[in-house]
């Protein structure tokens, strides 16, 4: 008899009922305080809602018909209340605890041996008539199910909500909370602590209103899961609880609003400056595509405010923290990345041991789990290193103020993009670069107030800085309202200091001419002024940023403005590279350091004291070719078209003859481990796409040792 | 006592279990035997991380002939040495059963590439001899001492001398 | 006789989930049971069944999502899948139908209910 299924699931029937019934009653106890605390609680609500929906089931299970009806209304009336038709009450909750110590009764007698619940037949009917009397009063007055607000919600997204969850919804909306979808991947032998640390963190700021679980990644160790929180704090808020969880943020799209994650404000036309209609240089340069002028994002008039109140929460919730530490912590978990090659090695050999094969797999996925460990903790490490530029904006405004007051002119600096971010050692080493580039626009760009009025101008001068971050990049534009290089003088003081002879200068296109600027000693004023004589020269300027693998670019138009464009990488861990093919080898060389690209014939090139040289617009360049400085093979003969890569170390320009020019990418530098480090020529190695492992050029050591500059000889 | 059953009705009791794995007194090590132009050498496997198939190097110049180039192995780039030519064997095409030895030495990975790896074995260090002062050619430079495996000999490599190397370095750079 | 056709149970309740799985064992099914959407969630890729039954209202991941999550996965997109729930929840039993479910049983059923409507599933055609 016993076998039968009713009579095993009575005898489990009890204690899974009594602990429900506690359940509900502890449940109660909360919403009371709660209510008369003023709190609202949905969830714990629901809670109560799925106990006695539990309990209804169970009952009827048992044939319990008395307790399966009365859980029935019970279940009812909670749905009421979940759903916000029904108001939690004083009254309300009387009824709940009735039912709740009926509950408990009716378990105690079934415990005791009874084989029913008719026993409480007469308390139970009395208190359904008066649930009746509370369900009948609350279908009169129930309101309207708020509605989306500007939300958009996908179809597929509602159709997978839950009535109750549907609601919470509703009701978040309806509060104007904020709505965010929080996108995490699990593993899922640690899916349960993962998920329950997420909890953790959301629980404080909102409510979590659904889980969609997805299978998108068809990785089958991983669950995805999309989790809907409906918040009132600010997005910043919830992305900082959520920082370190390896988990992604999106606010739910609103219809007339951006979204997705923060973009740049659409750029404007550039004001008063156009690009400058370019001739064709002389030979194909693929190599400066960085250097296509881009519109400039003149934003409305953001007056500087000098003192930004900081507040004292902020404050007290950062800490300082020594970049030296951050480095430190970035080697360590290089070495931890090493000890989990280690790990690997071990676990191909237990692979091969058949009677491990159980612990190797857990092996081999506990390594999996904590080499992505390692990753997130490596990217994590960066994004602390990051600083907004605002810091050195910030600087920045207060020179300005200072030096239009030396100069005598009216300066309004207009900031944008002051959250963008970058690497703090970055941005230490930006702030002289961009204030000698702030103070060449005041006291170069911007004319005397009274040769401004009488050119129909504003008295008081812009000076604009924009910040924009573009992939792994951030671009930085220095802009002004003034006078415009002055191409004729630029040319003529570059041909006074020999950069270039007259004949070749009729040659230069207007952004070759604008381009002078950075050569040493080249300037726009023929007589240094007591002001120029200070400033420094944009040579430094440009040398300085190469050291952080930045480019600069001019544009200008005469009577209208200047504008300086500055790309630097967020970090200095990712570089920008030329992929370029010799003698059939692949090799990258910094972007950095590579001037400009030409293409040319073998009759170009000729024999000056033994030194191979080309003629780079009347001047005698030396060239190298990376065969011969490596002593490279090379099958079959010499291509008769050939590139020459132009870099240059501070001053010295030499030519790298290679055979093909591959394209433009963003790399990593690897170190070739301790043996192999410092070999002239080799900065390292990096990964392109393909597993295919490339040497990096180190193009310093290369033109040391081509002109034997530096101390002593050339080696050979 | 306890007895433990195998899958051919061998029964070894818990005893004659402890007997063999307790009763040896002289320290073992164990050692990877791999073949290089036709001699047997010997690595401590402590010192051996992995043991990968043979994939295209990268070729760095200004280097000593027997480095062959640098590999990627799972993200970290190493050199690899080409046991042929540093043990002055004649050079050979690369065969089909030949494999690169990633060893450690410190914090630093390298790669060997041996002609075949053949086995494990362990040899007791009373069993190891010193290596004779003149071997065939020079390579006794690089022998630490000879064991004996399966009566062949075989030739245990010093591999802290194997990679030690020079290479050419640029002067010390003065900042710009 | 072939192979049990092996089912995936989804149900919070212990006291409902030993009553299916005895209902179910008991004319032979291979019964494999999940105490929340979670852990079916975690069963779900490393096994393959021909039948889930799962409850909706559930923590966390209702029996909704989990329809959805079963109806997009690559191994199980086709499965028979039958909702147990209670009345009263009709809105919820309607949007699973909607999402792909194949069939309904309201709580309390009787066990030959469960293995009827079980097997119908299995057999369409039937």
């Amino acid at each position: 008899m016993s076998d039968r299924p009713i009579d095993r699931a009575l005898q489990e029937f009890l204690p899974e009922a009594q602990e429900i019934i506690e359940t509900f009653n502890r449940l109660l106890l909360k919403l009371d305080e709660d209510r008369v605390a003023g709190r609202a609680a949905p969830g714990m609500i629901n809670e109560a809602f799925r106990s006695v929906h539990t309990l209804k089931a169970l009952a009827g299970s048992v044939g319990l018909a008395r307790m399966a009806h009365l859980s029935h209304r019970i279940e009812d009336l909670l749905d009421k209340c979940r759903l916000d038709k029904v108001e939690l009450t004083a009254e309300v909750i009387d009824l709940l605890f009735e039912a709740g110590e009926l509950f408990q009764r009716i378990a105690a007698d079934i415990g005791q041996g009874a084989s029913s619940d008719g026993g409480s037949a007469d308390a139970s009917g009395d208190l359904l008539a008066r649930l009746e009397g509370a369900l009948a009063r609350a279908d009169s007055g129930h309101r309207d199910e708020p509605a989306w607000g500007s939300y958009v919600f996908d179809a597929s997204l509602l159709s997978v909500l839950t009535e109750y969850e549907e609601h919470r919804l509703r009701e978040n909306v309806r509060a104007g909370r904020g709505l965010y979808r929080v996108h995490a991947a699990f593993d899922l032998a640690t899916i349960d602590v993962g998920l329950e640390a997420l909890k953790e963190r959301l629980k404080p700021l909102g409510e979590v209103i659904t889980y969609l679980p997805s299978s998108e990644s068809g990785d089958p160790q991983q669950i995805e899961l999309d989790l809907i929180v409906g918040a009132p704090g600010p997005e910043s808020e919830i992305q900082a609880a959520l920082a370190g969880l390896g988990v992604v943020l999106r606010a739910v799209p609103r219809a007339g609003r951006s979204t997705g994650p923060q973009r740049a404000p659409a750029p404007t036309p550039p004001r008063g400056i156009q690009a400058a209609p370019e001739r064709p240089p002389p030979v194909a340069t693929p190599a400066t595509p960085a250097l296509t002028p881009i519109a400039v994002a003149v934003l409305p008039d953001i007056e500087v405010v000098e003192e930004r109140v900081t507040s004292i929460k902020s404050a007290s919730q950062t800490v300082r923290v020594d970049i030296r530490k951050l480095d430190h912590l970035m080697n360590l978990v290089g070495e931890l990345s090493l000890a989990r090659t280690g790990i690997q090695g071990v676990l191909d050999e237990l692979k091969v041991d058949r009677e491990r094969a159980g612990l190797a797999r857990t092996l081999h996925h506990e390594a999996r789990v904590l080499g992505r460990k390692l990753d997130e903790m490596q990217a994590a490490i960066i994004e602390v290193r990051m600083v907004p530029l605002g810091q050195v904006f910030d600087k920045l405004s207060r020179v300005v103020r200072k030096i239009s007051r030396e100069a005598g002119k009216d300066i309004r600096f207009v900031i944008s993009g002051a959250e963008t971010e970058l690497d703090k050692l970055l941005v230490e080493e930006l702030s002289d670069p961009l204030m000698h580039m702030i103070r060449n626009c005041i006291d170069h760009g911007i004319e005397p107030p009274e040769v401004r009025a009488q050119a129909g101008k504003p008295v008081a001068g812009t000076v604009a800085i924009a910040a924009s971050q573009r992939g792994n990049h951030v671009v930085i534009e220095v802009e002004d309202d003034g006078v415009g290089l002055d191409e004729a003088k630029l040319v003529r003081s570059a041909v006074e200091r020999g950069y270039l002879d007259e004949g070749a200068a009729g040659e230069l296109s207007r952004r070759e001419i604008y381009n002078l600027i950075f050569l040493p000693g080249v300037s726009t004023k023929v007589a240094a002024t007591e002001l120029s004589g200070r400033g420094v020269g944009m040579d430094v300027v440009k040398t300085n940023l190469s050291r952080l693998s930045g480019i600069i670019d001019v544009e200008s138009e005469p009577g209208l403005g200047t504008r300086l464009t500055l790309t630097l990488p967020i970090t200095l861990a990712i570089i920008q590279a030329l992929v370029i093919r010799a003698a059939g080898r692949t090799y990258a060389v910094p972007l950095n350091s590579v001037l400009e690209s030409l293409l040319i014939q073998s009759g170009d090139v000729r024999t000056i004291e033994r030194r191979e040289v080309v003629d780079l617009r009347g001047q005698t360049l030396p060239i190298v070719r990376v065969e011969d400085a490596f002593r490279l093979r090379r099958e079959g003969a010499r291509p008769k078209k050939s590139f020459v890569v132009v870099v240059g170390l501070a001053q010295h320009r030499v030519g790298l003859v290679i055979d093909e020019l591959i394209g433009q990418q963003d790399i990593v530098i690897k170190s070739l481990g301790k043996s192999l480090d410092g070999i002239p020529g080799i900065a390292g190695a990096t990964e392109l796409g393909g597993q295919q492992t490339v040497l990096v050029l180190d193009v310093a050591t290369l033109v040391e040792e081509t002109l034997g500059v530096g101390a002593g000889e050339a080696a050979s | 006592m306890s007895t433990r059953g195998t899958p051919f009705g061998l029964v070894a009791t818990e005893e004659a279990w402890h007997r063999r794995t307790r009763a040896e007194p002289v320290p073992q090590r164990e050692y990877l035997i791999f073949s290089v132009g036709g001699e047997d050498y010997g690595i401590d496997i402590l010192r051996i991380r992995e043991i990968i198939k043979v994939r295209p190097a990268t070729e760095v110049p200004r280097v000593p002939s027997f480095i062959i180039g640098v590999v990627s192995v799972r993200g970290i780039v190493l050199p690899v040495i080409d046991l042929r030519l540093r043990l002055h064997h004649e050079p050979a095409p690369v065969g089909a059963a030949a494999r690169y030895l990633i060893v450690a030495r410190d914090d630093e990975r390298f790669g060997l590439l041996v002609d075949r790896v053949r086995q494990v074995v362990r040899v007791g260090e009373n069993e190891i001899e010193a290596p004779p002062p003149v071997l065939a050619g020079t390579e006794t430079d690089f022998v630490a001492g000879i064991g004996r495996s399966e009566q062949r000999l075989v030739l245990l490599l010093d591999l802290d001398h194997i990679l030690r190397f020079e290479v050419p370095r640029a002067r010390p750079r003065s900042a710009p | 006789m072939g192979e049990p056709k092996r089912v995936l149970l989804v149900e919070d309740s212990p006291t409902m989930r030993a009553f299916a799985v005895a209902a179910l064992e008991a004319e032979g099914f291979a019964v494999t049971t999940a105490g929340s959407g979670f852990e079916a969630l975690k069963i779900l890729p490393r096994s393959r069944f021909d039948v889930i039954i799962t409850d909706i209202n559930m923590p966390d991941i209702t029996g909704l999502e989990l329809i959805r999550f079963v109806r997009e996965s690559a191994v199980h997109s086709k499965v028979p899948l039958v909702i147990i729930s209670t009345d009263g929840a009709e809105r919820d039993r309607e949007r699973g139908l909607k999402l792909g479910a194949d069939a309904y049983l309201v709580k309390p059923f009787a066990p030959e209910a469960l293995v009827e409507v079980v097997r119908r599933a299995l057999s369409p055609a039937a």
